[in-house]
């Protein structure tokens, strides 16, 4: 997954009335910029989705035509704050979007739902607790889930069932690339204890340095399992605890504690002038409660075909 | 002006109770030649078409189409408060936005219902005519045993019909089933003869609780009829014996593996 640096946009809202009530983030300019060919309203989201690799709730923002999806990694060291204008904003979190490849969000529901059954995509992606995963059908990255899937039936009804065969393939793929990148940019990947990533060392590490860098880097948007199995498909050594090849430790820190979403209060937000990226809420459709016995008949209903592409509408 | 009376208010009770459990609300479309209606359930893979003929009511008397959207729950909590052998008569205005449901028992008692209708957005599919592969005709009760029987093992069940019968197969965690007719002829009791017109073999799955759900319209007909092809819908059909037909539709699930 290289991270392609682009000329990050600033984008500070600026809320005087109320300056707690604003962020900061640093955002890459394609998720505010509208293409040419989008003709429609929509600004740019933020939305909370599940983490692929916790399963928890975590922040992430989608461009106005929903065509891609960036991740938001808030910063937090706690005494920080920022100047906005003429006012000082108390919170010093800084908040930092990266592109992120549609197909990590999807698998974890296609490796859960897909194994054994086909069912169609739109289907698929109706998570209750976050509604909003139906918009990652329109990500223009999902036209390459048929590396990691199997596409059964027609076309257009866009069925699919989990492959982890092509998964494997797909993830050592992005894992080589990955290392490749992490060479490259000549970044520090020996040494199990804590060394800076920055730091020089002489003598060049060997390739599978690299991958097991590498591999941290991708397992955190992998389940723990699915992870495990990549490090033997990769033919690495499975020695090495795991928390110490991944950035992040498997505990809740306070900075994951930063990506559950805000309560209604912080969203509520006065007027802007630049673009309203707090306003997850107020569009929010309201979640129609099912009761039991309407869970177990769409259940049962997943993998058919609507009953109405058989007959004509009249 | 829209006036329709049955001698037995169970004839319309059993009625509903084959449909209840699909749908939540349905457009009961009236008009000269009888009551229709048909609906799509929630999650938009079945559908159900209900005929009632007008001929098969004791008077009815309808002078201008009308639509009749109503909460089917709401409508079985009314026929709840009558009495199988109560004549019923279901009255609507032109125009009207509520229907009134009106019980007479043999004992002088008179109970009046009226329940708001409800607008709902009616999308009317053309069914069209098909020349299905497999016809079965079997007694209704024994496909509702076979249905139930067989939810207990696995959430699909596959149906596979060929010359020699019909094969009603299923497997879950705890293991598989497979339940086999025979065609037979009962000429004394037609009602108990399973009959199977084959042009070619055809296997196809359906989700196990939308048949349970079909099932629930058993005690309007002693036979069942299932007409199946490839890639088309199951109908699943029940006669009601002078009153009309209840036709169930349901997309096949889409096959496991194709080669």
């Amino acid at each position: 997954m290289p991270r392609v640096k682009a000329a990050p946009k600033k984008c500070i809202k600026s809320n005087l009335q109320n300056p707690a009530n604003s962020w900061v983030f640093v955002i890459k300019g394609e998720a505010l910029e509208l293409s040419d060919q989008y003709t429609g309203t929509g600004t740019p989201d933020i939305v909370t989705l599940r983490h692929p690799n916790t399963g928890e709730s975590a922040v992430f923002l989608f461009s106005a035509a929903n065509n891609s999806v960036q991740e938001i990694l808030s910063f937090s060291d706690g005494k920080r704050g920022w100047f906005v204008d003429e006012s000082v904003k108390n919170d010093g979190k800084m908040n930092l979007s990266s592109p992120i490849d549609p197909i990590f969000l999807v698998l974890p529901y296609l490796r859960k739902y897909c194994s054994n059954q086909v069912i169609p995509l739109d289907q698929l992606l109706r998570d209750e607790e976050f509604p909003e995963t139906e918009r990652l059908l329109k990500s223009s990255g999902l036209k390459y889930l048929n590396m990691i899937a199997d596409r059964k039936g027609d076309e257009e009804l866009n069925a699919f069932k989990y492959n982890e065969d092509k998964t494997l393939s797909w993830l050592k793929k992005k894992t080589e690339k990955l290392a490749d990148i992490l060479k490259a940019k000549n970044i520090q990947v020996t040494g199990g204890g804590a060394v800076s990533a920055s730091f020089v060392k002489t003598g060049s590490p060997d390739n599978d340095s690299y991958l097991k860098y590498a591999h941290g880097i991708v397992s955190e948007y992998l389940m723990d399992d699915l992870s495990q199995k990549l490090l033997k498909y990769l033919n690495l050594p499975e020695d090495v605890p795991q928390s110490t090849l991944k950035r992040k430790s498997t505990q809740q820190t306070p900075q994951q504690e930063s990506k559950k979403p805000r309560n209604e209060e912080e969203n509520k937000s006065g007027s802007s002038n630049v673009l309203d990226l707090s306003k997850p809420d107020p569009k929010m459709p309201k979640t129609q409660v099912l009761n039991a016995k309407d869970k177990a008949r769409n259940k049962a209903a997943s993998g058919c075909k609507p009953i109405s592409s058989f007959f004509k509408k009249t | 002006m829209f006036e329709a009376r049955l001698i037995n208010s169970a004839h319309f009770k059993k009625v509903l109770d084959a449909i209840k459990d699909l749908l939540k609300e349905a457009s009961f479309d009236c008009s000269e030649s009888g009551i229709q209606l048909q609906a799509m359930d929630d999650a938009h893979v079945s559908l159900v078409f209900l005929t009632l003929r007008s001929d098969g009511f004791d008077k009815y008397r309808c002078d201008r189409n009308l639509t009749m959207g109503m909460n089917i729950e709401n409508l079985s909590k009314i026929f709840k408060c009558s009495s199988n052998d109560d004549t019923v008569t279901m009255k609507a205005q032109d125009d009207a936005d509520t229907v009134t449901f009106t019980f007479e028992s043999k004992k002088q008692k008179i109970s009046d219902y009226e329940m708001k209708l409800m607008n709902l957005d009616q999308e009317h599919l053309g069914i069209p005519e098909t020349d299905f592969s497999c016809v079965i005709r079997m007694p209704s009760a024994e496909f509702a045993r076979i249905c139930r029987d067989l939810s207990q093992f696995g959430e699909s069940i596959v149906i596979s019909c060929t010359k020699e019968g019909v094969k009603f197969s299923t497997s879950g965690d705890i293991g598989s089933a497979n339940i086999k007719l025979a065609q037979n002829n009962n000429f004394d009791k037609e009602e108990e003869s399973v009959t199977i017109e084959m042009q070619e073999p055809v296997t196809l799955t359906f989700a196990c609780r939308y048949l349970n759900f079909f099932t629930k319209a058993t005690p309007l007909a002693q036979q069942v009829q299932l007409s199946m092809s490839d890639n088309v819908p199951l109908v699943v059909e029940y006669q009601i014996p002078d009153l009309g037909q209840i036709c169930y539709y349901l997309a096949p699930k889409i096959e496991e593996d194709e080669n």
